[in-house]
């Protein structure tokens, strides 16, 4: 999509390349929210393409519709904002398999997008928070690898969070 | 792709948005995720985010002692063994599931009524206590003692209770508490009051019940209030009884307590 020129104000446009050579054409003001690409913009000043060797064209296209997602609901000035976007990011982590999920992790950090990150280890948290040994590695589908009599010790110095 | 694939920093970030118990439980998973939930970077994140300023306070617990534990041990080192601050007034500790601050307010800083006049009240000193000296009463008519907190020492966003820390002589010094109530009442300066009306030494069927502390000393809740930003100045902890009616004897009082109340 291009912007039309008949605006006053015209957005300069972004090329994004992904590692498996997928492009995106990216708005400046939504690939900025990304603190990595925000930085390469303000160093290398007019480059147009930029080639993103760590993350692959599926978790870029992703971060990058959260992206958008957050700049369109930011340009509209009303209060209920934050709620809108509160109401998007629940929907946009809900149905996330773990694999997607540190896979998009992993290019938000990569790209430095904070508020994702956060977003995203937020979700995280939540499958760890309240559950017992057992819960935590089905849900992760961790083996317990310690040696015999080791988990056992762990658990005697730790016994205050298994009361 | 899975969790265990993560760089560490990455799990010790999602790690440190758990709680306590979680990161111990953690611990007990596998080898990684114990690395990563005993972690310092985990750790630093429970403890107060002023915690240095703090226990910096403290001349018992000297920085070179406290700067070469790792964060877990300092954590719960803080929750078992609250440490002295403020001129030997004042003593901080941790809330073992939340990592908030605790503060109880020793006798000596709490503005007594009579205090200063030992005929009344006695400054003695026993094993028993955290704190150098307690308050004994031998009696009184007009029973007062007000404890000042300021606000902005405490957590944020966290309802705190406020204890009465206390015992009772166990001879026939003791007298006027199983007879009538006093009035306990927590409340931010120049705010209305909430009063609770309470014994101290009630008979066994007579609620609230103060509680053993397990510490050889009993306690019973003045009230509570909620701190939103340490932005409301000073809360006022008291404890009066000024009618005048009834003489007063065989109180010993170690401090007013500050905690977090559990989430429920």
């Amino acid at each position: 999509m291009s912007s039309s020129s008949t605006t006053t104000t015209t957005t300069r446009l972004l090329m994004l390349k992904a590692s498996d050579g997928v492009t995106f054409e990216v708005e400046e003001a939504v690939a900025t929210k990304l603190g990595a690409i925000n930085n390469m913009v303000e160093e290398e000043g007019s480059e147009d393409l930029i080639c993103l060797p760590n993350v692959n064209g599926k978790f870029l296209g992703m971060v990058l519709e959260w992206c958008k997602k957050h700049a369109n609901n930011n340009t509209n000035s009303d209060k209920g904002n934050d709620e809108v976007n509160k109401w998007w990011d629940k929907e946009f982590v809900m149905d996330l398999d773990q694999n997607t999920l540190y896979h998009l992790l992993m290019a938000a950090d990569y790209l430095s997008g904070t508020e994702l990150v956060d977003l995203l280890t937020e979700k995280v948290a939540s499958m760890i928070r309240g559950k017992k040994v057992e819960e935590i590695r089905e849900t992760f589908k961790i083996k317990s690898d310690f040696l015999p009599g080791q988990e056992e010790e762990i658990r005697k110095k730790n016994s205050w969070a298994f009361e | 792709m899975e969790i265990t694939q993560l760089p560490e920093e990455c799990i010790a970030l999602i790690m440190s948005l758990t709680c306590p118990r979680d990161a111990c439980r953690s611990s007990v998973v596998s080898p990684l995720f114990r690395s990563v939930a005993d972690s310092d970077a985990v750790w630093e994140k429970f403890l107060p985010p002023d915690y240095r300023n703090v226990i910096s306070k403290s001349v018992v617990f000297p920085e070179t002692t406290w700067s070469s534990m790792t964060k877990k041990s300092l954590y719960f080192h803080l929750c078992d063994n609250p440490i002295i601050i403020g001129n030997g007034n004042m003593s901080f500790a941790l809330d073992r599931p939340s990592g908030k601050k605790c503060y109880m307010v020793g006798a000596r800083a709490i503005s007594i009524a009579w205090g200063d006049t030992p005929q009344y009240w006695e400054w003695t000193s026993l094993p028993g206590s955290r704190f150098p000296e307690v308050a004994t009463l031998n009696y009184v008519w007009w029973l007062q003692l007000i404890a000042n907190v300021e606000t902005k020492i405490l957590s944020q966003n966290t309802t705190y209770a406020a204890y009465l820390v206390f015992k009772l002589r166990e001879d026939e010094y003791k007298y006027g508490f199983d007879q009538r109530p006093v009035q306990l009442c927590v409340n931010f300066e120049g705010r209305d009051l909430d009063v609770l009306s309470v014994f101290l030494d009630p008979s066994s069927n007579m609620l609230p019940l103060p509680q053993d502390r397990g510490d050889g000393w009993k306690e019973i809740e003045m009230g509570e209030f909620y701190n939103e930003n340490g932005e409301d100045g000073l809360v006022l902890c008291s404890l009066k009884e000024v009618s005048c009616s009834i003489i007063w004897s065989g109180l010993i009082v170690e401090g007013i307590e500050l905690r977090p109340r559990a989430a429920r």
